[in-house]
């Protein structure tokens, strides 16, 4: 069953690289501890395994990527793959996609960047034709500047899945692609570098542009958010939570791609020394240049008690859905206590 | 003899019933065909519901997949599911590579090759720590940031095998995978005539020798009794072919 959450945020387990032999159990898990979605970066490991194996044990949860890296991959083979998830889950995926960034696009998967906004997006509509054509039989003809599938032959037509196509969102940072998600996406992905004043004078107008270009309306799309947590049952396990995020952080800091992120608060500076150290390593070095103003502003310091209170007030009116960020060792079912006050539901049969 | 189960429409609702069945019966694997679904998603399902059935596909599409991208899947069902995994590899009719995905046809069988290359050079990147610098002709892979490289399997790489159909592909199957396979039930003339030797040059290439590759042949029709199909293939492919697929309904 589906709790009726007007006006809450829904929040959703992170899960990154599972045991794919544990994966069905602890998907279970996290439904019943009352999450909303299960979502599963690309970062090491194939994303797309662990939802497959979670759809069985679970019933309620929606199942994403957050998100896959899309250019790589070709449209037929993500629309498959995309397909298969909405039929074996009964309509829950979530096919997440992001652009990766330039180098690891070229050095680590030997694919074409350019103009990944404009190819994202076109993407997006190659994935809805072979979806329309294998739902509503729709002759495949699509032709664009990036992609091109005129033919579906018999022996490749799945059939529908007899819950539409899966819900298509779209990882963004910077003002192009999240308009494009603005235009084409069902749902936004904000990387969790992003703060909020980053996310009220850039993303959220990115977004309204994107959404008024398509003639849409704020309710299409799920704004996603990644907050870093910091928490922790100790005052030691929370200084070192504070200390790992602080790392991430850095990690992400040193990203050029973020730089606008970093631009909103006059922290650009430190980018460019967070990148600089980055190519040599520096790890340590790196985190400790990151101000304690900046940690504050990128993650929930607070106690699980009041966690919903701060995810509330902060970002109530502009996220759909919340994924918290916990880089350091924690239980699965740390943050249970803040599902019942972020989102109250009535009991789960 | 070892004698391979294939199941040709992986949906992912029946494929777990499917696997079961296949290892009750006593098959040494169970590979999947990709056609109208994605074939690693079903054998993830598959390997989690048996107990320790090889699983493999046959084949999926080759060339418009990243290597990165075939590497990491295949890995990760290998490192899961207790190194029970081949990985099989096809290319599919050129108007189906230009007109379905959209990629680029010629080239395909050298292509093919430098993949299979650059999918080993992935993995030892990851198994063995050797570092990424792969740098070939139509493929480079020359970055791997340790947040990035998910370490060993635990049981080695996946095997890989080629379905071929012409002598080009079978040499470099020859010279670069673990396996061949040869669909469509083939007269036991051509794997006779044409394909055991291109096989044979491309070992001569590697420097490897006949036990280091297995030859398959897939049969299109059912199999029959486990006794007909022994006597069937004792009579067209004996001596030639080391594991048979079958399909399994």
């Amino acid at each position: 069953m589906t709790g009726a959450r007007a006006g809450s945020v829904k929040l959703d387990a992170l899960l990154s690289e599972p045991d794919l032999g544990e994966v069905g159990r602890l998907a279970r898990y996290l439904e019943d501890l009352g999450y909303d979605g299960l979502m599963v970066p690309e970062i090491k490991r194939d994303p797309f395994l662990p939802l497959a194996l979670a759809a069985g044990p679970t019933e309620r949860m929606a199942l994403g990527t957050s998100v896959a890296v899309a250019l790589p991959r070709n449209p037929i083979h993500l629309a498959q793959i995309g397909h298969d998830l909405q039929t074996v889950s009964g309509g829950r995926c979530i096919l997440g996609l992001g652009s990766q960034v330039r180098a690891h696009i070229e050095q680590r998967f030997s694919a074409e960047w350019s103009r990944p906004a404009a190819r994202i997006e076109e993407l997006v509509r190659a994935l809805r034709a072979i979806w329309r054509c294998w739902n509503d039989g729709v002759p495949l003809d699509f032709e664009g500047q990036f992609y091109r599938h005129v033919r579906m032959g018999e022996q490749f037509d799945p059939g529908p899945t007899g819950h539409g196509p899966p819900r298509v969102y779209l990882g963004a940072v910077g003002e192009k692609m999240t308009e494009v998600a603005g235009r084409v996406a069902d749902g936004l992905f904000v990387h969790g570098i992003a703060t909020e004043r980053y996310l009220r004078q850039v993303t959220m107008p990115a977004v309204e542009r994107g959404l008024a270009a398509a003639g849409r309306r704020r309710a299409e799309i799920e704004v996603c958010l990644v907050l870093f947590a910091i928490t922790g049952d100790t005052d030691e396990e929370v200084a070192d939570a504070r200390e790992a995020v602080r790392r991430q952080i850095a990690f992400y800091g040193s990203t050029p791609a973020y730089r606008p992120v970093l631009e909103a608060h006059g922290w650009d500076p430190l980018q460019a020394e967070l990148n600089r150290l980055s190519k040599l390593g520096r790890w340590d070095d790196m985190a400790a240049l990151v101000p304690d103003e900046m940690v504050a502003a990128l993650s929930l310091d607070t106690s699980v008690e009041d966690a919903g209170a701060v995810i509330t007030r902060r970002f109530g009116d502009l996220a759909d859905r919340v994924a918290l960020y916990g880089p350091y060792r924690h239980r699965p079912g740390h943050w249970a206590g803040l599902i019942e006050r972020l989102s109250p539901r009535v009991a789960v049969a | 003899m070892k004698i391979d189960a294939l199941v040709r429409s992986a949906d992912l609702s029946r494929i777990g019933e499917l696997a079961r069945q296949a290892e009750g019966q006593g098959f040494d694997s169970l590979f999947v065909t990709e056609n109208r679904h994605d074939p690693f998603l079903a054998l993830a399902l598959a390997a989690e519901q048996t107990g320790g059935i090889a699983v493999g596909t046959c084949v999926a599409s080759a060339l418009p997949r990243s290597p990165m991208h075939l590497a990491q899947v295949a890995h990760d069902l290998q490192t899961f599911f207790g190194g029970r995994l081949t990985l099989g590899l096809g290319i599919g009719d050129r108007v189906d590579l230009e007109d379905r995905f959209g990629v680029a046809s010629h080239e395909a069988a050298a292509r093919m090759r430098e993949l299979v290359l650059a999918v080993r050079a992935i993995w030892q990147a990851w198994n063995d720590g050797a570092p990424l610098r792969f740098e070939g002709r139509y493929y480079r892979h020359t970055l791997m940031p340790p947040a990035f490289d998910p370490g060993p399997t635990g049981w080695g790489p996946p095997r890989i095998v080629l379905l071929v159909e012409e002598a080009g592909l079978a040499e470099i199957a020859g010279e670069v995978a673990d396996g061949v396979v040869v669909a469509g039930s083939p007269e036991g003339a051509f794997l006779r005539d044409v394909v055991v030797p291109a096989v044979a040059r491309g070992l001569h290439r590697s420097d490897r020798d006949r036990s280091e590759i297995e030859l398959s042949v897939a049969l299109d029709g059912p199999p029959g009794s486990a006794d007909e199909l022994h006597e069937y293939v004792d009579g067209h492919y004996g001596g030639l072919a080391d594991r048979m697929v079958v399909p399994l309904c």
